[in-house]
Parts: structure tokens; C-alpha cells; sequence
């Protein structure tokens, strides 16, 4: 009974992490409509400057606020000067140079900082509170928390600010979005520079847990993927549920079946929903008229 | 539309996970002069297991050093070093140059089990034999001599180690579903077995995971003293450690030569310092002939962590390689000495030296039958149970 | 005529740099009054509204608004000084709700929707503030072209370009539509109607310009548009061209 509810806690707690390496995939997809693969590395790169900051003396706070500050500077850049420019080619080659720009990202970071793991700075390994048990520390709560905060905070923006209602006309269609001058580039920037800050955000939340690595926040970005499409890709809230719900059933996997079974029972769910659900569990079906 | 979305999205994940095997190689070449013996290995020099290459640059150092000292008989080694980073698919490719282009006579310390798995065979029927810097038993062959102990043997070790010194009899094993986890978690349930005792948990892990709660929950549940999870490289190691004193679950830890390094010590923050044992064939820097094993990386490869178990084998296991080729050159009357000479010494070929006891490759070519256990100290690793057979 | 709010000037522009649709329009329009432009399929209609709108750039010409060149400005800055466009076939955002539509509009402006912004486009069409929260893909085509219009208004331009925003409308629809526009209209906003229903066309428009071929082949009054040579150059039956 322990095990159990053990594993039901902690499978929420990791979840809540999984739903926000959604989110920040979430907002480029509401804006662009594709998904970028180059959020990891961009969190990589904020991690790794903050890790130098904080070797060198800084406290937590300042480190965690210059990986956020340079990850959001990263993310717009890409968005900037890479991804959003070639979209004028459609979607494919924009999606495309997410993966071309990940892969030279962290080939970078292999030639500068290596591959080794290191141990990052977490907010307090300190207990916090107990539930039925199982003790959380300070980090546990501030993640939850935080991914709370940040999912709340982006299905109010998506649904009553004027900026997130405009991301998502442009998104929904592109030629009446230029007639009626709402900039598109502009909000697609926006929406690049938000995601870099997210990634950052996820990323000091995952490299005290997974250790910063080059691929650490990437091998996360999985799970988040799988949360989105699961949840369904415009749904804020869904993604909320669908990462919890992985979170959960990986965890119960890994204890009482198989822990080689955990990626298999993920990406099957991800195509059960697929097939059943196109739009994910939350995801509105689109609406077409002729 | 969001259909045909997904679509794409999935392909791209595909297409991303084959271009980041995508790469160039590099490679590096030392030595000169006219009557070379040339040997090669390859090994992660970049990409995401770059950190795994400390091992090839100690090998390197120790063939330097015997260079710089004149060479075996006159011979300077030339010793080829391939870029494989790591990545099975690439390991035939460097390794077929070495055979068929650098005209190599033996590889000399290549890493990895997986990498090494894919060239075993082709190495075999081109008979050049290869002294391996990996752990798997099933590496060891007609043509492939292994150093490291088998980890059956240091599973074995480990739990002998808690029963027998700690006098500790709960006992819990964590294992990956692999031939290396396997065969550590046998070695152990054997050894109890034998003192009539049992683990109270045999607690399988995934290698590729990267939530390890599940499996803390576990071995807390298991109310186990010492966990032993001797197969795990120091990354996995250091995440089931996280997990599991996250949760306030806080034992002593039983670990190999695989995970005797600075990344475990990062990665756990030093949580771990005086509650870990590592099993090991290897020396360590503090001992007597550490000194000057320490002395000679200084100079050669100044930039690599003394420590870490991987730098000793590959050390080791260069020393071995200038024994071995001395060994050759003698037998092949002062000139150089081809494979099958070679070849013909490995098969012959025992060691129980400063660096390195109970090999016997007349008998098997496994790898060395004795070891010692260490035990994390104030960063340090030290001498806990001296050198012994495996039981 | 100095109080003219739009002119166009001897404009020539196309869809490609190098192959014009429109040729040497010639165009004028005062605040409050709405002009017509009629033409068969592919005359160059929707070309013109685009370009005004600013999608396409003029090659030749000049457009100026208020007596100010425009012709080098971007859609959006259009939009901004006073230009709104509703589009051909409506192109609404069919997954917002009809409130979103309008909010993103106004952004468009750089202003929010006031409550007062949307109590008046919706006293125009009340059927829009009681849908106001449904998706504006299951509106009918009918609601929609309500909706277009309504953003064009939450814009609060100068002057507005319809194209063709009777296309599919019913009879009862289109008179209503007239009606609407019409206050629109006499509240001092100046309409450029490209359409190929007369009945719209003489209810709202003072003149009507025929297009033929990217030129304008004649400039008449609405209710010129009924008689037989006016009707033989809409149909391109033109004495001339119809030698056989
Ligand atoms: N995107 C485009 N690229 C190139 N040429 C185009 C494009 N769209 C239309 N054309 C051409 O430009 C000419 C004018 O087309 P336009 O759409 O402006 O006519 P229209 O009067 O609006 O017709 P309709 O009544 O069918 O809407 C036609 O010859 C058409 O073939
Ligand atoms: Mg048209």
C-alpha cells in the first residue's frame, strides 16, 4: 500500500515537470504551428552559463534568474535569425531547421563544455511537507508550484489577452491576419522568446534531478512531447493532465510491470490516442466548413 | 490538419534521432620514425560520451612514456586513435581503416562493450587481436582479452564485502535487464545464497531512463542496509543514489570500477562520501605504484581525472599492451612483430604485476580475477579490503 | 476634389512583378459616400482591393489617402491609418470564437475591444453578440460575412474595401446587409463595394465603376446599370467585340 501510494505521489510530482516541458513546446505550436525540437538546447545553453555563474559565486536566485535571462535571449535569437525567417517556406523547413539548429547547439556544447554530467543547484533538498508519507522538499513544491503558476498564467494569456488571442489568429489563418495588420512576425517572436523562457524554467527544474548534461533537458522534452499530443495540442489544460497522467502511469509501469516497459507503454498510449482521438484527449476537433 | 501535424512531428523525431548520429571523426596519430610497430583502438573523442576518452588518453600516456624512453628494442609504438563517439553504427567504419589502411597489428585498449560487440567478429576473422577497455564476459574471444573483472565476480565481491566485513545481511540488488546487470546481480545472489541468506529486493532499472523514483520506492521498501548496484556506469548510479535519498531512503552503497569517478561524486553533491564501495581490479592514485602512475599521467595526459576508474584501466591496460609487445618483440627476434606473433604472446600471456593481478589469458581470455575494494572518503577513494581473488 | 479621403491615380498592379491585372485606375472617393465597382470573373476586382488593402504593391500610380502617398506602405500600416479591408470569401479565424475575432481585429489597430467598440459593431449585427463565444467556423456563411465586416468596424478606419460581400448571401440577407452598410455608410465612412449583385449595388453605392480586363471601362450611376449597353460591356457582348 506504501509502494503504491508512494508511486502515485511522486509519479504526480514528476508529471507536473513533464507538463511543462509541454508548455513551452505548446506556445511556439499555438503561434506556428509546429513544434520546436530546439527548446532542450536552448535550455542547455542557458543551464550551462548559469552553472558558471553559480561555480564562480553567484547565489541561487542569481543563477537562476541569468539561465532563464539567457535562455529567453537564446530562444528569441533562434526565432529571430533562424526559424521564423524561413517559415516564408512553409512549415516544413521551419520545423526543420529546429532540428539542424538543436543539433548544432549541442554540437557546440560538446566542443566547449564536454559531455560530462554535472550537478546543478536546486532551490532546497530541504523537507518541506509530507503527503501520506512520502516527503517532498522544497524543490518538489517550488516545481509544482511553479508549473502551476505557469499553466495557469499561459491558458489565461492564450484565452483573454489580447496578444494571445492575436498568436493564435495569426496561427489560424495567416493571410487574414496580415489583412487586418496584426504582426505576425512580431508575435512569433514573442512567442519564441516566452518558449526560451519556459525551457529555461523547465531546465532549473530537471538539471538538479537528471544532472545538466548536454542532452539532459532534451531527454525531458520527450515526455513533454508525448503530454501535448496526448492532451491535445491546443489545449493548455490538457497538457496539464496528460503529463501528470504520464508521469503516474510511467511510474506504475516501472514498479509493477517492467521498467523496460516505461517507453513502450508511452508511445503506444501517445498512438492509442492518436487513432482514437486525433486531437488529442482535450484538444477541440477543428471545426471545417466548406 | 493537426493529424497530418502529428504526422510530421513524429517523422522529424525520427529524422532528428539518425542526424545526431550524424558527425565527423576525427583522428589523432602519435609516433615516427622508421620501425614502427603500429597499433590503434578507437574511442568517443566527441559527441556525448566524449567524457569516456579519459580511458584512451591514459592507454596513450603509457605507450608515450615507453617511447619517449626509447621505445621496446629500438621500436617506437605508433599508436592510431579512432573517433567512433561511441556509436555502434560508426565503430566498423574507424576500425576497418585501422585494419585496412593504418595496417594496424593489434587494437590496444578500445572502449566500450556495445562499440566493441559490433567489431568483435570482423576483428576475429582478420586475426588481430584486440586487449578490450569494456566489462561484458561475452567480449571475451579467440582474439579479444579482456582486463576488467567479470562483473559476476564483482557482484559477488560486493555482497561477500557487506556480509563478511560490514556484517551487514540485508541486502538489496539493482540491476539493469542486461548481460552486465544480470551477471552482477547472479554474482551477488550466489554469494548469499551461500551464507544462507537472500536479497531482499532484486530491483531491475531501465539504463535509458531518466525518472528513477519508481525504483527508489522500491529499494526503500526493501528496508535493505546495502544496496549493491555494481554493473551501473556513474551516471545511471548517481540517479538511482538521487532518487532514492530524495525520499530519505539513505544506505550504503555498493558500486564497481564502472562508476568510480568524479561524475558520481558531482552528481550525488558528496552525499554519498564514506557510505560507498566500489569493487575494483584497478590501483588507486594513493597507492605505492598510484605514485607513479599519477607521475607519468602529469606529464603525458595532464588534463584528465586521475581518479576515475576509466583512466586507470586505460592506463592498465597500456602498461599491458608495452608487456605484451615486449614480449613479441623478443619472440620475434628483436624486429617487429607481426599479428599472429602477437596473437601467439596474448594466448601464452599471465600478469600479476603492480598494476594488475590474476590474469591468466593461457587459461581464458578474461579479464582479472582478483580485486580490491575502495571505499569514497573525503573525495577520495581508499583502500578498504585489500587486493583478493573474486570469490 | 481636395476633400476626396481616397484617390487612386492612373494605378497599374498585378499579382506578379512583371504582369499587371490592373491598368491606369483612376479612382476617387469622398468621406460618407460608397462607390461601386462591378466586372465578370478575373476582371481584377479582388486585385484592386488587395492592392489598396496594401497586400499588393502598385507598379505604377499612386494611392493617397487624405492627399498623403501611400503606395509604399505595408498592409498593416494601412490598416493603422485608416484602410480596413474585408476580404473575399470573408477568411474569418475559424477557430476563435466570434469575440476573438474581434479582439484580434482591434490588436490589429494596436487597440483593445472596448465594451463599447463591441456594443456598437454588434447593435450593426445582433445575431454577433449572441454568438458572441461560439467558433466562428460553425457560424453559417452569412453570420461569417457579418463577422468580416464587424472586424473591418472594430478597426474604426476611414475607408472600407468589400469584396464581393454579398457572395452567397440570400435575397432577404442581402437587403439587410444594404441596410446595415448604408448607416455604416451615413455615419461618414467611405465605402469602395466591388460586387456583382446590382441590387446591393444601387441601394448603397453613388456611382458604379465597370471593370473590364483591369481597366475602367465606364463610370455610371446605379441605376444606369440596367440598360442594355451598360449591361452588354458588364456581359462583354460590347458592340465591337461582338462582330459575329
Ligand atoms: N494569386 C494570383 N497570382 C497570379 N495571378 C492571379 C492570382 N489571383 C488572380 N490572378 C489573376 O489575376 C486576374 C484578376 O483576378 P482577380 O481575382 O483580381 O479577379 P476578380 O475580378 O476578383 O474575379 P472574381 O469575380 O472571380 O473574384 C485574373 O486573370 C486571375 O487569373
Ligand atoms: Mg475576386
Amino acid at each position: 500500500m506504501e509502494l503504491l501510494q508512494t508511486s502515485l505521489i511522486l509519479g504526480v510530482v514528476v508529471g507536473i515537470v513533464y507538463s511543462l516541458s509541454g508548455a513551452g513546446l505548446v506556445v511556439i505550436f499555438r503561434t506556428s504551428g509546429y513544434i520546436s525540437f530546439t527548446q532542450g538546447d536552448i535550455a542547455a545553453v542557458g543551464l550551462f552559463v548559469g552553472l558558471a555563474a553559480y561555480n564562480s559565486g553567484a547565489g541561487y536566485v542569481w543563477t537562476a534568474l541569468l539561465v532563464i535571462a539567457v535562455s529567453t535571449l537564446v530562444g528569441g535569437l533562434v526565432g529571430a535569425l533562424i526559424t521564423v525567417p524561413l517559415e516564408k517556406h512553409g512549415h516544413l523547413p521551419a520545423a526543420l531547421s529546429t532540428i539542424a539548429t538543436a543539433l548544432i547547439i549541442s554540437g557546440l556544447l560538446n566542443l566547449t563544455v564536454g559531455g560530462d554530467p554535472r550537478s546543478f543547484p536546486e532551490v532546497s533538498r530541504s523537507e518541506a511537507l509530507s503527503i501520506l508519507g512520502v516527503q517532498m522538499s522544497w524543490s518538489d513544491v517550488a516545481g509544482v508550484l511553479v508549473s502551476a503558476s505557469v499553466f495557469i498564467g499561459l491558458g489565461v494569456f492564450f484565452s483573454r489577452s489580447r496578444m494571445g488571442v492575436a498568436m493564435r489568429a495569426v496561427n489560424d489563418n495567416k493571410l487574414a491576419g496580415e489583412l487586418l495588420g496584426v504582426p505576425d512576425r512580431r508575435l512569433k517572436l514573442v512567442s519564441w522568446t516566452v518558449a526560451g523562457a519556459l525551457s529555461g524554467l523547465l531546465g532549473l527544474f530537471v538539471a538538479p534531478i537528471l544532472s545538466l548534461s548536454t542532452v539532459s533537458v532534451n531527454t525531458l522534452l520527450v515526455f513533454g512531447f508525448c503530454a501535448i499530443v496526448i492532451g491535445g495540442f491546443d489545449s493548455i489544460f490538457g497538457a496539464l493532465v496528460a503529463g501528470t497522467a504520464i508521469g503516474v502511469m510511467t511510474n506504475l509501469t516501472s514498479t509493477y510491470l517492467d521498467p523496460n516497459l516505461v517507453p513502450t507503454v508511452l508511445w503506444a498510449s501517445m498512438l492509442l490516442v492518436l487513432l482514437v482521438r486525433p486531437n488529442g484527449l482535450f484538444g477541440r476537433r477543428k471545426l471545417v466548413r466548406v | 490538419m493537426s493529424k497530418k501535424l502529428v504526422g510530421l512531428t513524429v517523422a522529424l523525431t525520427t529524422l532528428s534521432t539518425a542526424l545526431a548520429g550524424c558527425g565527423g571523426g576525427g583522428d589523432s596519430a602519435s609516433g615516427a620514425g622508421g620501425d614502427e610497430i603500429v597499433i590503434g583502438a578507437f574511442s568517443p573523442l566527441s559527441g556525448p560520451a566524449v567524457s569516456a576518452s579519459s580511458g584512451i588518453y591514459a592507454t596513450k600516456a603509457a605507450l608515450d612514456k615507453v617511447n619517449d624512453a626509447g621505445g621496446i628494442d629500438g621500436h617506437k609504438i605508433k599508436f592510431i586513435i579512432k573517433d567512433d563517439q561511441f556509436d555502434p553504427a560508426k565503430t566498423p567504419g574507424v576500425t576497418r581503416e585501422l585494419v585496412e589502411t593504418d595496417r594496424v597489428s593489434m587494437l590496444c585498449g578500445p572502449q566500450g562493450s556495445v562499440p566493441f560487440g559490433a567489431v568483435k567478429d570482423y576483428l576475429a576473422a582478420r586475426k588481430i587481436p584486440t586487449i578490450v577497455n569494456a566489462g561484458a564476459p561475452t567480449l571475451a574471444g579467440e582474439y579479444s582479452y579482456l582486463v576488467s573483472s567479470p562483473f559476476d565476480g564483482v557482484g559477488a565481491m560486493l555482497a561477500q564485502f557487506a556480509v563478511e566485513d560490514l556484517d551487514i545481511d540485508k541486502v538489496a540488488i539493482a540491476y539493469s535487464d542486461d548481460a552486465l546487470g544480470t551477471s552482477a546481480r547472479d554474482g551477488a545472489v550466489r554469494i548469499l545464497e551461500a551464507d544462507g541468506l537472500e536479497p531482499l529486493g532484486e530491483i531491475k532499472y531501465d539504463i535509458t531512463a531518466t525518472d528513477f523514483s519508481s525504483q527508489a520506492i522500491q529499494l526503500k521498501a526493501t528496508g535493505a542496509d546495502f544496496v549493491s548496484i555494481p554493473a551501473a556506469q556513474a551516471n545511471v548510479a548517481g540517479l538511482v543514489i538521487n532518487a532514492a535519498e530524495k525520499i530519505g531512503y539513505k544506505p550504503i552503497w555498493g558500486l564497481s570500477y564502472a562508476a568510480q569517478n568524479k561524475t558520481l561524486v558531482d552528481v550525488t553533491k558528496g552525499a554519498i562520501d564514506g557510505r560507498a564501495y566500489f569493487a575494483t581490479p584497478y590501483i588507486t592514485e594513493e597507492s605505492e605504484t598510484g605514485a607513479e602512475y599519477a607521475a607519468t599521467l602529469a606529464e603525458y595526459a595532464p588534463d584528465v581525472e586521475v581518479n576515475s576508474g576509466a583512466t586507470i584501466a586505460g592506463y592498465t591496460i597500456g602498461e599491458l599492451c608495452v608487456d605484451v609487445l615486449t614480449k613479441a618483440v623478443e619472440a620475434a627476434d628483436g624486429e617487429v612483430p607481426t599479428s599472429a606473433q602477437i596473437q601467439e604472446t596474448l594466448s601464452s600471456y599471465t600478469a600479476d604485476n603492480d598494476y594488475i593481478q590474476g590474469i591468466d589469458w593461457s587459461d581464458e581470455p578474461d579479464g582479472a580475477a582478483a580485486a580490491q575494494i575502495l571505499q569514497l572518503k573525503d573525495g577520495k577513494y581508499v583502500e578498504s579490503k585489500p587486493f583478493a581473488p573474486l570469490p | 476634389m481636395t476633400d476626396d479621403i481616397l484617390t487612386l491615380e492612373s494605378l497599374t498592379a498585378g499579382y506578379l512583378a512583371d504582369v499587371p491585372v490592373l491598368e491606369g485606375v483612376d479612382l476617387a472617393i469622398a468621406p460618407g459616400q460608397a462607390i461601386g465597382i462591378i466586372g465578370r470573373n478575373g476582371a481584377g476586382k479582388s486585385c484592386l482591393a488587395m492592392t489598396i488593402a496594401g497586400a499588393l504593391a502598385p507598379q505604377h500610380g499612386a494611392i493617397r489617402l487624405a492627399g498623403e502617398d501611400i503606395s509604399a506602405t505595408s498592409a498593416r500600416a494601412r490598416v493603422r491609418s485608416g484602410i480596413a479591408l474585408v476580404p473575399e470569401g470573408r477568411q474569418v479565424f475559424a477557430q476563435l470564437s466570434v469575440r476573438e475575432n474581434l479582439v484580434a481585429a482591434a490588436y490589429g489597430v494596436g487597440r483593445r475591444l472596448t465594451g463599447s467598440a463591441f456594443g456598437q459593431v454588434t447593435e450593426f449585427f445582433p445575431i454577433l453578440k449572441k454568438k458572441e463565444s461560439h467558433l466562428a467556423a460553425s457560424l453559417s456563411g452569412g453570420e461569417q460575412q457579418m463577422l468580416a465586416i464587424a472586424r473591418a468596424l472594430v478597426q474604426s478606419p476611414q475607408v472600407i474595401v468589400c469584396d464581393e460581400p454579398s457572395l452567397g448571401l440570400a435575397p432577404v440577407a442581402i437587403d439587410s446587409l444594404a441596410q446595415t452598410l448604408a448607416t455604416i455608410r451615413d455615419s461618414g465612412v467611405a465605402f469602395i463595394l466591388m460586387e456583382q449583385n446590382r441590387g446591393l449595388l444601387e441601394d448603397l453605392c453613388s456611382s458604379v465603376n465597370l471593370l473590364d480586363a483591369g481597366r475602367i471601362k465606364m463610370t455610371v450611376s446605379p441605376e444606369e446599370l440596367s440598360r442594355p449597353e451598360v449591361m452588354a460591356a458588364y456581359l462583354g457582348h460590347a458592340p465591337t467585340a461582338d462582330a459575329l
